[in-house]
């Protein structure tokens, strides 16, 4: 079978953000990265699903102009050696229609697909109807013109395959999230205590504005990395062990990584605030004064949850399941506490 | 852990999403958590994900289940070089001691015994008695002492060290079973069926004696099974035959295990190990009376005995003179005149001619009769066991399926 046959059929079919999948010629791709293009393609063993070279390498071409848009050479081979070129060909077999593409893709994935959907769910119910939806998806869904789009085309062998899987599961797990928080039924927020709810109460105010600047300044000079760390595990509730899995490195490194942080941060806003004008007794207390907020938070957390405790505050903000007013105070008080999760996170007791 | 100004949560949480730039593609997240980006495409998702709660929680959606990163075989660090020496100065202290007590409960019965066996020690034609265990002289009175001295110090040492049940330790059934298989040295000796063992002052050969066999031990007594492969002497010696005729142990990491918990004092941890071991293909029950001797007569014949029955000759068509036999459980070695090699796995019940290669065979011509006679059988590790003639030596490292000659 001569290499540049097409016995499956292969076509085209658009991919996002303005790359094509198209077949085009690799001409655009300089002679090393051309060379290196072929050997891909045997390492990848594309032939047995029907891609040939010249199709295989407008693949690849698409990928380079999507990731290494105006790269040089080096730039464009170290990329080129990143790629998962046998699961891209796989992926792009598949989307043509190659059935030996399918039932090789089938034969791995599928099961994974279903694991990974009850991963990220926790409901059987909802693996089903999240891994039947992507499936579909990955098989094609009609266009106007009759002709099957797959969702495969968008795969461009960065990642692995299985992850890329999991990727657009969890994706659209959270899309399907918002998407249903959205639309909440008018039950569902007469029971939640909503559906009449108060004007949102004032957060409280920072107690000077020179600590929300000083705060400003001390995030700024933080590296990318250590403002994704605060944001996960503070403000998501991400555990170490999560955070480590997407940096890959071991969880008391991040443990570490963040008790550094957390005082560094501290100590960075106290001379933030200094240099502007308070003395260190007076940042002190005004570090102070805005972490005894939380400090107040749980207490009144700790008396909602008493239920029947005698305080000062009214004592529809205090009975669980109550009134609006009640029911709008515990969010507040559970998003001010950056303990917050999203009820669709099935494990409670990650931290 | 500090925890974070609450300042520092507010502007964390109020950082715009449109700062962030758009979302990275799925791609490049799955990319990201497998390591497969650029540092710029690091640096840029990093940043993004600072500022982008979405994808944050997409991520963390997407890492792979608990369950399929613990499928990563990662081996077992290895053990420091001291604690390695400990564990097997423990084995072979606790080898030592084991086979001191074994000695000690012989060498009560050795002048009942010698009463009984003086007329077969006189005989030149005495058979061999194999049945399992091959026991060991008397020690002197000062290696007792020694012996009783370094228990006392492993004891402790074995306390003081428990080393937790490493998998990596478990050692394939197949070298179990070939492990217990004891040298056997051809010899006179003939006891009769359910009389003592006798096994001190033969003429030429070792009597064996095991639990297996059933003559003298208390039934059940694994511990005293081991006791009796220490008194051989072998320090780490492959046989250990429990009483239920299962192997105990095999290879030195089982045994060591075995005798840590009995250091230690962990009944139901040892009682957990042996469930975990695997069973003697023998079937023999500590319970049960049918635990069979094996000997070669003064004829040349194989016979096995039970406790109160007389010896039957198996192999009896075989037409061969036996010389050298081999006993644990139920798996029997017997070989003899003409080459001939013998195997049982069910205690004698079915036999298989093992073959092997002579040098006229290996040639072409050979014929049976100047086919040498089979003298030793002997048994290096699971795997690896050597049959010996008069000028030559097979081997084997398949645990007997082939042979070589040497």
């Amino acid at each position: 079978m001569s290499a540049d046959a097409n016995p499956a059929g292969v076509h085209a079919a658009p991919l996002e953000d303005g790359a094509t999948p198209r077949l085009r010629d690799s001409a655009a791709l300089s002679p090393a990265v051309e060379d290196a293009v072929q050997g891909l393609y045997a390492s990848a063993n594309a032939g047995r699903f029907g891609l040939s070279a010249r199709q295989f390498a407008g693949i690849v071409a698409a990928v380079l102009a999507k990731y290494a848009k105006g790269a040089d050479d080096a730039e464009s081979l170290a990329l080129l050696g990143l790629l998962r070129v046998e699961e891209l060909a796989l992926a792009r077999a598949c989307a043509a229609g190659n059935t030996t593409a399918w039932d090789e893709f089938l034969n791995r994935y599928r099961a994974k697909l279903y694991d990974a959907a009850l991963g990220i769910a926790h409901d059987e119910a909802t693996a089903r109807e999240l891994a039947g939806g992507l499936y579909a998806e990955l098989y094609g869904l009609p266009t106007a013109d009759g002709a099957r789009l797959s969702k495969l085309n968008y795969y461009m062998g960065r990642g692995s395959l299985e992850g890329w899987l999991r990727t657009v599961l969890a994706r659209e797990y959270v899309n399907r999230y918002r998407a249903h928080k959205h639309t909440v039924s008018l039950e569902e927020q007469i029971e939640c205590g909503v559906a009449f709810a108060a004007a949102p109460a004032v957060s409280d105010p920072v107690p000077d504005a020179r600590l929300e600047r000083a705060t400003e300044a001390a995030l700024a000079t933080l590296s990318a990395e250590a403002r994704f760390l605060l944001a996960a595990y503070f403000l998501d509730g991400q555990t170490l062990a999560e955070i480590a899995g997407q940096l890959r490195v071991h969880e008391s490194t991040i443990s570490r990584k963040l008790d550094r942080l957390t005082k560094a941060l501290r100590k960075s806003i106290r001379n933030q605030l200094t240099a502007l004008g308070m003395s260190p007794r007076q940042a002190d207390e005004c570090m102070n004064d805005a972490d005894a907020g939380d400090l107040k938070i749980d207490v009144r957390q700790s008396l909602e949850q008493a239920s029947g405790s005698c305080t000062s505050e009214p004592r529809r903000a205090l009975q669980p399941g109550g009134d609006i007013e009640g029911c709008a105070d515990r969010r507040n008080v559970l998003e001010q506490e950056s303990d917050f999760r999203p009820f669709y996170k099935g494990d409670d007791s990650k931290r | 852990m500090e925890p974070l100004p609450k300042t520092v949560k507010q502007a964390l949480g109020n950082s715009r999403q449109s700062a962030a730039g758009p979302h990275p593609d799925a791609d490049l997240l799955a990319a990201f958590q497998e390591g497969a980006v650029t540092a710029r495409e690091q640096q840029s998702l990093l940043a993004h994900f600072a500022a982008c709660a979405h994808c944050r929680e997409v991520a963390r959606l997407a890492l792979p289940a608990p369950e399929s990163v613990q499928q990563v075989v990662v081996p077992a660090p290895a053990a420091s070089v001291w604690r390695r020496w400990l564990s097997w100065a423990a084995v072979a202290t606790a080898t030592v001691v084991l086979g001191s007590v074994g000695i000690i409960y012989q060498g009560q019965h050795h002048g009942s015994e010698q009463a009984k066996l003086s007329a077969t020690r006189s005989d030149p034609s005495a058979p061999v008695i194999a049945s399992g265990m091959p026991a060991a002289p008397a020690p002197s009175a000062k290696l007792q002492a020694k012996a009783a001295k370094k228990n006392a110090s492993t004891s402790e040492q074995a306390k003081a060290v428990p080393r937790p049940l490493e998998a990596a330790a478990v050692v394939p059934f197949d070298r179990q079973a070939a492990a217990l298989r004891p040298k056997v040295e051809p010899g006179p000796g003939l006891p009769e069926p359910g009389l003592p063992e006798a096994g001190l002052g033969m003429k030429t050969g070792t009597v064996f004696s095991s639990s297996a066999t059933g003559t003298k031990e208390p039934a059940g007594s694994g511990s005293q099974a081991a006791a009796h492969s220490g008194a051989n002497g072998e320090v780490g010696s492959r046989a250990s035959v429990s009483a239920n005729g299962g192997y105990q142990s095999d290879s030195l990491a089982t045994r060591s295990r075995a005798m840590k918990m009995k250091a230690m004092g962990a009944a139901n941890q040892a009682e957990r190990q042996t469930a975990s071991l695997p069973h003697s293909p023998s079937g023999f029950d500590s319970a049960s009376p049918a635990r069979a001797q094996w000997r070669i007569s003064p004829a040349g014949e194989l016979q096995r005995g039970f406790k109160g029955s007389d010896w039957q000759t198996v192999l009896a068509a075989a037409a061969t003179r036996f010389h050298a036999l081999a006993v644990a459980g139920k798996e029997v070695w017997a070989g003899g005149s003409e080459a001939n090699l013998f195997h049982s796995t069910d205690g004698g019940a079915s036999w298989t001619r093992v073959p092997l290669p002579t040098p006229r065979q290996g040639q072409g011509q050979g014929k049976r009769p100047e086919a040498p006679t089979i003298t030793r059988i002997t048994w290096d590790d699971a795997l690896h066991g050597t049959v010996g003639a008069d000028n030559i030596t097979w081997t084997t490292a398949d645990g007997g399926r082939t042979w070589s000659q040497q």
